[in-house]
């Protein structure tokens, strides 16, 4: 049976070869969500570079009783984040977009893409595609918790943000994305302003 | 009916550049070496700072010792050692009386600090020199 991540990191701190199989264990996993928020394999490359040495740097002080996952998922998240601040990517106030959605609308509580969409054999590359066009926060919340299997309260400790105001936010992802797919001619271009 | 999550699921993975992981190991190992280059630095610094302190307080308060009453007192232990061994808990209490205790712990302050530079800089030579896991 392959050692759960404490184990790993009990493993490493006691001086034994152990942050490698770590490494390797996140590696792809971690790239692909800096991948879906900078949606540029150059930059994801550094960024993914950087977040693995801070993790290294700072592994000493990591809580074990805490979700090791989580906890690398918001050094990740916080890497790009400045990443795309530093680069005047990520505009003032992201939760508003040219779309023109309001951030306290508060969409309804069941979201759901229609039959015939998810019926769709070519549905994963239209979805991509959306995800393409949507802003980086709604990005990033759908891709926690839809590809990385995360709950809103996990959510709400990588982004740091209250659970309320990320509870709001997915719901307000998830109408854009439904907005994004039924919408045949949704505007090109970038997804940030 | 596929679901968000199997959706989501499916979007291709990207692969990290093939390099990718040999560069982060690398990176570490530079961080590794510089960490351990910033320590010994600063080990340096306080064995040179101590040294000096160490100095200086010699030459300051060394002679105050070596004048007191009590260097008197304790330069008896060689000249009348008998009578002192006989007078022991009398001649104990006056060595008490006169101890230059400030004097004393200005001069071993830098000696601690000395030792303890030394014994930090040892620890970080054994580091370095064991092999590093990552």
């Amino acid at each position: 049976m392959d050692p759960d991540d404490q184990e790993l990191i009990a493993r490493y701190l006691g001086g034994e070869q152990a942050f490698e199989p770590l490494l390797k264990r996140y590696l792809s996993v971690v790239y692909n969500f800096i991948f879906q928020m900078t949606r540029d394999r150059a930059e994801a490359d550094d960024l993914t570079q950087e977040t693995f040495i801070k993790v290294w740097k700072h592994i000493a002080r990591f809580d074990r009783k805490k979700s090791f996952k989580t906890w690398i998922f918001t050094i990740a998240k916080n890497t790009t984040y400045d990443f795309l601040k530093k680069k005047k990517t990520l505009p003032f106030s992201y939760f508003d977009d040219e779309m023109g959605d309001n951030r306290w609308e508060v969409a309804d509580e069941k979201i759901l893409l229609p039959d015939e969409l998810l019926k769709r054999a070519d549905v994963a590359q239209e979805l991509n595609a959306a995800l393409d066009r949507m802003p980086v926060s709604y990005r990033t919340i759908l891709s926690l918790a839809y590809r990385e299997d995360f709950s809103l309260q996990e959510i709400s400790e990588i982004l740091g943000e209250p659970y309320n105001t990320v509870k709001s936010r997915h719901n307000r992802a998830l109408k854009r994305l439904k907005k994004e797919m039924l919408t045949d001619t949704a505007p090109a271009g970038p997804a940030f302003s | 009916m596929p679901t968000l999550n199997t959706l989501f699921k499916n979007i291709p993975t990207v692969e990290p550049e093939r390099g990718l992981e040999s560069r982060i190991f690398h990176s570490i190992a530079l961080e590794r070496r510089q960490r351990a280059r910033r320590k010994i630095w600063a080990v340096y610094a306080g064995i040179g700072g101590s040294s000096v302190a160490l100095v200086l307080v010699v030459f300051s308060y060394g002679r105050m010792v070596m004048e007191s009453d009590f260097w008197n007192l304790i330069q008896l232990l060689f000249s009348d050692a008998t009578v002192i061994i006989s007078h022991g808990g009398s001649f104990a209490f006056s060595l008490l009386e006169v101890f230059p205790a400030s004097a004393i712990a200005l001069l071993l302050a830098p000696v601690f600090t000395l030792l303890l530079s030394f014994m930090l800089y040892a620890q970080a030579i054994g580091r370095n020199n064991r092999y590093h896991y990552v």
